[in-house]
């Protein structure tokens, strides 16, 4: 497989990865691996890991995540009895961060603010241990129903399934203890999943991306309860979309302090200061950029906000 | 318009599922109604629905456990929810499990009415005996795809 990436993004690349720029494109070329979460509301992870190493599977759990593994396997993964009865989630292990990042816990009232397809929404089921409440949130008709089948299949009955613009939120009253904003993007990230995708990327999508998210963001910062955590994550690479959004929640409420995020295994880079000729807070160093190359997975901006 | 079931109507639902299951059920979680589904939740869940319904446009409140109340027809979660009140239970063998898992009906024994189907210790679903068949109630998109397709 080869990806040709357009000038202006090459550009842009060395300028963002520096000396690093040949480890992101020769990564960037290769598939990702298979890694599966092991849904804990329905299975054990040692049972699973058991069941599946009996049938030839080579399991590994990932250092970051005891619960989530890498696997291989001549199985089709999505064509197995284990995943027919919701054991497992297939999901790219970058994209398991956000609810543990949010530190989400039984009992708690949490909104997934763009929920589709349901991988975070049933992981956070799974670490709330089906107790409290997750509101699972999707704009998009046609996303719901993958919403709703892997919800249902994993077992969950923590979820509510609404369907609004994320906008909605800030005109409620009610309040959350975290908020997940897994915001639509320019998914630069995904590039080893969609090799095709750097000739949609350009500097106006990127801008176009981040005044959207701006606004999921304000919303989203407006509902939590004081004390309160929102993960806002992108799997992207665009400081646009990253610390331009995160810097502009900051710039607007006094409220909102960036947090650091404690994950033990997991190689992460420290969110950027500065961007070209933008300047960014000193405490967004907290924020951490994954890059593909960082822990073979997709790429990743994760911030953790804390509500004053 | 999702509804949260009082104390009575949840009796009542228990009542109907025992003719079902053929075993007195117990319901620990809360029961919501929206047309023919039926799903559980927990109580955080139903006092949610009852107080925010109105503001939130709700696809599906908790756990869908019933497809089809006067069908009984029981999604393969609602199975493994209910599963110690079936009185009816079929072990299904590898190629059993893989028809089934791939829309197939199971050719009857000497069954009748609601079935459980297990394979080794996992709950697979459920399903109603009609002229010597196992109806299959595997949903389409959960439907495992053979090889060719």
């Amino acid at each position: 497989m080869t990806i040709n990436f357009p000038k202006p993004m090459l550009e842009r690349y060395a300028q963002l990865f520096g000396k690093e720029l040949d480890g992101f494109l020769a990564c960037a070329q290769e598939p990702l691996p298979s890694v599966i979460r092991v849904n804990t509301l329905k299975v054990a992870p040692e049972q699973l890991r058991a069941r599946l190493e009996a049938r030839g599977w080579i399991v590994k759990p990932l250092p970051f995540y005891a619960d989530a593994f890498r696997v291989e396997t001549e199985e089709t993964l999505g064509n197995t009895v284990e995943h027919f009865l919701g054991y497992y989630y297939v999901q790219d292990a970058a994209s398991m961060l956000p609810p543990l990042v949010a530190d989400v816990r039984p009992g708690m009232v949490v909104l997934d603010m763009c929920a589709a397809p349901g991988s975070k929404t049933t992981e956070c089921a799974q670490l709330m241990q089906n107790t409290g409440i997750i509101i699972a949130n999707e704009i998009d008709k046609k996303r719901l129903h993958p919403l709703r089948f892997n919800v249902q299949r994993c077992g969950v009955k923590n979820a509510i399934i609404v369907q609004h613009s994320g906008l909605y939120f800030a005109k409620q009253l009610m309040e959350f203890d975290r908020i997940l904003v897994d915001a639509p993007c320019s998914a630069e990230g995904t590039i080893r999943k969609d090799p095709g995708l750097p000739k949609y990327l350009s500097e106006n999508l990127f801008h176009r991306m981040s005044v959207l998210q701006k606004e999921l963001v304000h919303a989203a910062f407006s509902r939590l309860k004081a004390g309160g955590i929102l993960v806002y994550s992108t799997c992207t690479f665009a400081p646009e979309e990253n610390e331009r959004v995160v810097q502009n929640l900051l710039n607007a409420r006094g409220d909102a302090e960036l947090v650091p995020i404690q994950l033990e295994g997991l190689r992460a880079r420290p969110g950027l200061v500065r961007w070209k000729d933008e300047e960014f807070s000193a405490d967004m160093k907290h924020a951490l950029r994954i890059y593909p190359q960082d822990n073979d997975t997709g790429g990743f901006f994760i911030a953790k906000v804390r509500k004053k | 318009m999702i509804r949260v079931l009082g104390r009575k109507e949840e009796k009542q639902f228990a009542r109907q599922l025992e003719k079902s299951t053929g075993k007195a059920v117990v319901v620990s979680d809360k029961i919501l109604v929206d047309r023919k589904e039926i799903c559980i939740g927990t109580r955080e869940v139903a006092a949610f629905v009852e107080h925010f319904g109105k503001q939130l446009r709700i696809e599906q409140a908790g756990l869908l456990v019933v497809v089809d109340e006067k069908k009984g027809v029981f999604s393969i979660e609602g199975a493994q929810v209910f599963a110690p009140f079936f009185v009816q239970r079929r072990a299904l063998n590898d190629g059993e499990v893989q028809q089934w898992m791939r829309g197939v009906d199971i050719p009857a024994a000497d069954e009748k009415g609601l079935v459980l189907l297990s394979y080794g210790n996992d709950i697979v679903g459920a399903g109603s005996v009609k002229e010597g068949k196992i109806l299959n109630t595997v949903p389409k998109e959960r439907r495992i795809k053979s090889a060719a397709e």
